[in-house]
């Protein structure tokens, strides 16, 4: 979804902890082999990867066990409720999968649609019972599909061109059931592969229920680790011909020639073929061209929504538990990351700054405030780090004037900060009065860019300061898009492929890749990643158990590390 | 007797009349039968905003004397916002052969982007709606909903709490976090969707 600029982006940690040689393990083998080691190096928030870290800092957990922050890719879903999307009636998890109910009317019975006029007549199916939607149409699928597999002999081959191979049609079930025999033997093959095949178990299925598993597990924590050197790691591939459950888009038709397609669409009409929407919609209809008939639309059934609730994976601890009760949308547990980890809040200083457009403009600077803010109770003492220049193909510099801070406590309630604030003001200069004024809503911030028109700011002293928030100066020269290098023609290009691996040592000069970077770019997007670490004692009195007949809080150092990618705006030509 | 006359609301020609429970109300608006209207406190209509509370269910047995004109047409929870240029027009449908309105709900904290058609039957609190949406007639949309602009919503649609939706129709396309509406609200902070839309509403003057 796209985001107003700026805003603030967190890369989970969980990403940055997989070494390098896991990394191209799992990858194919085309891909080099990283040198430096990932934590040494700058979180690159253009890098392709960083899609797949990179998390808006209210969808991101906390977990208080383990003191660190989760993400989707490292915590595990269970499923507490499942509901339909729009009677939104619960439904017990046993009947989930099969329903238990018993037929009370007897007589034929049909699915008919009140906005289209649509019946299941069209396509032929008629119910039994009212109950057991699913399972019929299964049964009646089943002779459908044998019929049609023993029409065509199993396998149809259609001959494309005079030198293209020939393209098997299977019926879905059958592209589905090699699929799934082709990634299994795949799995057993190789063990030692797939570092994740924990989780590619099912959820209930314990990880030492494989063998396979189980022997990983053994060899991984066996004193003398024995390493087999003419053991050949191949990487996991993909499945390569129909037999392995390879299906090729766009499929050939069912029907035919397109002739026998135009010739039926000119009989039924416009209105009787099936968008592509509803040919998309699930995989058995992703050949299906028309409304009624034998190769009409097959009905799907609606997928329930579930309401989850959320564990750590490493330590199982709960991170989020939704109510039980229907129609309540509350969580009963929810450890948000937004109130265990520093909150970040970016605008500039000067607003006439920002150009119409809302493009920033290369080679000038720009100052723009950081607000951090402390949800703990505890002071919390923050360092912030970012590289001179933002990585990626632009490159921007950044300098935090003052990367070394300590936030305060955060109070109760929002309410007492007002008093606090306003008794503080009163006794301290005048000066500060208004800095408390101008941070005290929205329409004392508009004030604080004329009433600070004068002041400016400096290296190492922070800008404003509240009780629990810190705001500090960014001062930032967004890089040109096109840096001035050598015209690119055609004998720099042939260059170019000769010298790509050293291209990057000569600054100023070409770059690796030094083709024109558009303004609607990814790349055009000023990101600045920045470490931050935050130190702080916490109250470790309420976790551990012999810490209760103690008299005084125990304190606990804490610590806790993170990237943070601030979007600022998009750079102008 | 020294003391100057109090200035009085009326005499300086604000853009929003603000009501005894904190309601602002822009003058630009255009409100239609506004004893059918009930806004709970704290909440906004801005400029160029047509609320029709004249589209209200007729009485079944009319000329009763004092209970003529207090069917509530169109409410509005508390601190919710309907953003300039929009519409919102009670849903109607034929019931016993005759033309019906149904009365329309807005709960709190719901945030109703620039020109917007609202003709739902319900919209929960904290819901999020980007600009430029239609929500067709009787279509009922969940708690920590986040509607994203241009958004068509067809009629009778049931959104389920806390879904992300789009499209024209509309269609489901995410959920929203457990972090829907934290934070925020904090001083200097600003507002965030699906939030409290209190601090939003006290900067509207």
């Amino acid at each position: 979804m796209a985001h107003a600029f700026p805003y603030t982006e967190i890369a989970c940690p969980c990403t940055l902890n997989v070494s390098a040689a896991d990394s191209a393990r799992r990858t194919s083998v085309s891909v080099p082999q990283a040198t430096d080691d990932d934590e040494e190096q700058t979180f690159n928030p253009h890098s392709p990867r960083a899609n797949f870290s990179l998390y808006s800092p209210n969808d991101l957990l906390y977990c208080d066990d383990c003191h660190t922050i989760r993400c989707p890719r490292c915590w595990i879903e269970e499923i507490q409720v499942w509901y339909c999307p729009s009677c939104l009636f619960e439904i017990p998890g046993s009947a989930v999968k099969s329903d238990a109910e018993p037929a009370q009317l007897a007589g034929p019975f049909i699915q008919t649609c009140p906005y289209c006029s649509w019946t299941s007549l069209d396509a032929g199916i008629q119910f039994a019972t009212s109950n057991h939607i699913s399972d019929q149409l299964l049964k009646l699928r089943k002779p459908r599909s044998q019929e049609q597999n023993s029409d065509e002999a199993g396998v149809k081959a259609i001959v494309q061109g005079q030198d293209a191979p020939p393209i098997l049609t299977l019926s879905h079930e059958a592209h589905f059931s090699n699929l799934t025999s082709f990634y299994k033997t795949l799995l057993n093959d190789a063990p030692t592969l797939n570092p994740y095949a924990v989780f590619a178990a099912s959820p209930g299925a314990s990880a030492y229920s494989s063998p396979s598993n189980l022997a990983r597990i053994i060899t991984m924590y066996s004193a003398s680790p024995s390493k087999n050197p003419q053991k050949k790691v191949l990487p996991l591939r993909e499945a390569l011909t129909s037999a392995e459950g390879l299906a090729l888009l766009p499929p050939p038709a069912s029907l035919g020639s397109e002739t026998e397609i135009i010739a039926r669409m000119r009989e039924t009409g416009y209105f009787d073929t099936a968008s592509l929407e509803q040919q998309r919609e699930a995989p058995i209809n992703y050949e299906k061209r028309f409304h009624l008939g034998k190769d009409a639309l097959w009905p799907v059934a609606t997928l329930l929504r579930t309401r989850r609730t959320r564990r750590c994976s490493t330590c199982r601890h709960i991170l989020s538990k939704p109510e039980t009760k229907q129609g309540i949308t509350k969580y009963r547990i929810k450890l948000l990351a937004s109130e265990h980890i520093l909150r970040f809040m970016l605008r500039p200083l000067n607003l006439p700054l920002i150009s119409a457009s809302g493009l920033l403009k290369p080679h000038s600077t720009i100052l723009y405030v950081l607000v951090v803010r402390n949800p703990l109770f505890n002071p919390v003492k923050v360092t912030l780090a970012t590289p001179s220049t933002t990585p990626g193909k632009v490159e921007s510099r950044v300098t935090i004037l003052c990367p070394d801070f300590t936030v305060g406590a955060s109070g109760e309630g929002v309410g007492n900060e007002v008093w606090d604030d306003a008794l503080r003001s009163s006794t301290s200069s005048s000066r500060q009065t208004s800095s408390a004024l101008s941070a005290s809503g929205h329409e004392g911030r508009h004030t604080s860019g004329v009433g600070f028109e004068d002041r400016v700011p400096e290296a190492g002293k922070v800008w404003e300061r509240g009780r629990n928030w810190v705001s500090v100066v960014l001062e930032i020269v967004p890089g040109s898009l096109n840096p001035p290098s050598i015209p690119l023609s055609f004998e720099t290009l042939s260059i170019r492929q000769d010298q790509s691996g050293t291209a990057n040592a000569v600054p100023g000069a070409m770059r690796e890749d030094s083709e024109t970077i558009g303004e609607d770019d990814e790349e055009a997007v000023l990101k600045i990643p920045v470490l931050v670490r935050m130190e702080w004692d916490a109250d470790a009195g309420a976790e551990g158990p012999e810490a209760g007949h103690k008299g005084e809080v125990a304190k606990e150092k804490r610590e806790l590390a993170f990237w943070s990618v601030f979007c600022i705006g998009r750079i102008g030509a | 007797m020294s003391r100057p006359a109090p200035v009085t609301r009326r005499s300086a020609k604000t853009e929003y009349i603000e009501t005894d429970t904190g309601n602002k109300i822009s003058r630009r608006a255009r409100i239609e039968g506004k004893q059918n209207i009930m806004l709970a406190g704290k909440s906004v209509v801005m400029a160029g905003a047509t609320l029709r509370g004249d589209l209200h269910r007729k009485s079944d047995k009319p000329a009763e004397g004092e209970k003529g004109g207090s069917v509530t047409a169109i409410s509005v929870g508390k601190a919710s916002i309907i953003s300039t240029d929009c519409t919102i027009r009670p849903p109607m449908r034929l019931s016993r052969g005759q033309m019906t309105f149904y009365p329309m709900r807005i709960g709190d904290n719901v945030f109703i982007g620039t020109g917007t058609h609202v003709s739902a039957l319900s919209i929960s609190s904290h819901v999020h709606i980007g600009a430029g949406c239609v929500l067709s007639p009787f279509c009922v949309i969940k708690e920590s909903c986040k509607i994203l602009p241009g958004t068509v919503v067809p009629s009778h649609m049931i959104i389920p709490p806390g879904s992300i939706v789009a499209g024209r129709p509309a269609r489901v396309i995410g959920e929203v976090g457990e972090g829907w509406g934290q934070g925020g609200g904090g001083e200097g902070e600003e507002y965030v969707e699906g939030g409290d839309l209190r601090p939003l509403v006290r900067s509207i003057k």
